[in-house]
């Protein structure tokens, strides 16, 4: 895969990415805004210690223009393959104003993934054209993502609870996320969450292999989809099958150098 | 090869300074204001081990008329108060008994496929469109947010009209209400039930499921009790 196909195929996804992002966040606008539970004037407490020009600032901003805020993101989003370099320091700008907006993030993880994309992605503009300052910006992508599974693998795997089966059960049987109830009744099964979760374990753990055998890359793409997939139809976690993918490219970039 | 390895452990050794210079800078910002911008600096540590589940229950009553019985607020909570076990039950009914003359409304008949009610639409085009299900994910996480910050909180002698003077939570409930997740969470709360409900006044209690892996079964931690509050 080349730099140039690499960063093409990251541009087009994270634009898909950010969109479906926007256009959630614009249907929720009218529910948002005014008379709400999520009401700038119950949020503001927790910038009351800013600097008095932000507060006015986002006073102004998340009262009156906020639904611009987001029409201005869609506008960004649907221009970045064509203008990377001018666009993503905007979407920054954007995309962090809107998790400010709710107290530091809307969708935990993926918002977290999404703005490590833009992050990584603008440090290939903001250094010299050469091959080897343009491929840090990937290199940096595909450590967060490798960290991410990686992380995320070990510490279930020190949790006894995640390792006896016990945690995927609680989890889908007791939690407030909506699992279907078909998924509901099969994490009864004793044998279904203890294998499950050692697949869980097993898969995200031992991502890093991707690094030493790149020719598991594909491979374990796939599964990773895959498991976003799964996640998406158990928990309702769209964000994060977008969100992940966008990662995939330079990942693969990344893994067949070496 | 060994030049695309020094690539890579350059950008990890950027990563981390990144996170140092940023962690340094915050130091001069008050803790809250670091929550706020959590996004810029992910830990990765998704569904660590067994938390405490939220939950929220809630009644309700017009002028002049007794409350209703204690409903759960959550819509997934429909399904687990028929789904806990009779074992929970019980603890469930003495925890509130210990404090109040208030019962809950628990059902302790097995499971059975038409307790399951849970049916949310996963389909290709909610994939791309789940904004309704994100906002509830929001709501869950304030929630979640609230009972640390409860806990956080430093007990004062100061009392207020909105909680029950029996409960340990009462003794602090003017910092309970400055609190921005208590004020999104009671906005919620309001919300849902007017939605649902023709009344005046409301209770809610809000605790948290809390999982025991050596008996199995999770139990009941209360962490806010309220008195009569106004719908209108």
């Amino acid at each position: 895969m080349t730099i140039e196909l690499t960063m093409t195929l990251s541009l087009v996804l994270l634009s898909l990415s950010l969109l479906v992002q926007s256009f959630e966040m614009l249907s929720l606008c009218s529910k948002v805004i005014t008379n709400s539970p999520w009401s700038w004037h119950h949020v503001r407490n927790d910038f009351i210690h800013w600097p008095p020009f932000l507060l006015f600032s986002f006073d102004h901003l998340y009262v009156n223009h906020f639904k611009l805020l987001i029409l201005i993101q869609i506008a960004l989003s649907f221009c970045l393959p064509l203008l990377p370099p001018m666009i993503i320091p905007f979407l920054i700008i954007t995309y962090l104003l809107v998790a400010l907006r709710f107290r530091g993030n809307f969708n935990g993880g993926s918002d977290a993934m999404t703005m490590v994309t833009l992050i990584s992605l603008l440090l290939l503009f903001i250094f010299p054209s050469q091959k080897l300052t343009n491929a840090i910006g990937f290199y940096l992508l595909a450590f967060h993502c490798t960290l991410s599974y990686f992380i995320s693998g070990v510490v279930k795997f020190k949790n006894s609870s995640w390792r006896s089966g016990v945690a995927l059960e609680v989890f889908l049987t007791q939690s407030n996320y909506a699992v279907p109830a078909s998924i509901q009744r099969l994490a009864q099964q004793k044998m279904f969450v203890t294998t499950g979760s050692w697949l869980i374990i097993l898969f995200e753990s031992c991502f890093p292999l991707v690094w030493v055998f790149p020719n598991l890359t594909g491979l374990y793409i796939t599964a990773a989809f895959l498991f976003h997939i799964i996640n998406y139809f158990c928990l309702g976690l769209n964000r994060f099958v977008f969100a992940w993918l966008v990662t995939y490219p330079a990942l693969f970039f990344c893994t067949q150098r070496l | 090869m060994n030049f695309n390895l020094i690539l890579f452990f350059a950008g990890i050794l950027i990563f981390l300074t990144l996170i140092w210079v940023i962690r340094k800078l915050f130091n001069i910002i008050p803790h809250p204001s670091l929550k706020l911008l959590r996004i810029l600096f992910p830990s990765w540590r998704f569904f660590e081990g067994l938390t405490p589940v939220p939950k929220i229950f809630y009644r309700f009553r017009q002028n002049g008329t007794h409350y209703s019985e204690w409903l759960p607020l959550l819509q997934t909570d429909r399904e687990f108060i028929a789904d806990i076990k009779s074992d929970f039950a019980v603890k469930f009914l003495s925890k509130v008994n210990d404090n109040s003359e208030l019962e809950f409304s628990v059902e302790t008949q097995p499971v059975t496929d038409s307790k399951l009610q849970t049916k949310p639409q996963r389909n290709f085009k909610k994939l791309f469109n789940n904004s309704e299900e994100n906002l509830n994910l929001t709501y869950l996480g304030q929630i979640e947010q609230l009972i640390n910050d409860i806990s956080e909180l430093e007990p004062s002698p100061e009392h207020s009209s909105e909680f029950s003077s029996e409960l340990p939570s009462a003794s602090h409930s003017l910092s309970i209400e400055s609190l921005t997740s208590y004020k999104i969470v009671y906005a919620y709360i309001k919300e849902q039930i007017l939605l649902r409900h023709s009344a005046h006044y409301f209770q809610f209690k809000i605790g948290a499921l809390v999982f025991n892996p050596n008996s199995h079964h999770s139990e009941w931690s209360e962490s806010l009790y309220s008195n009569d509050c106004e719908l209108l």
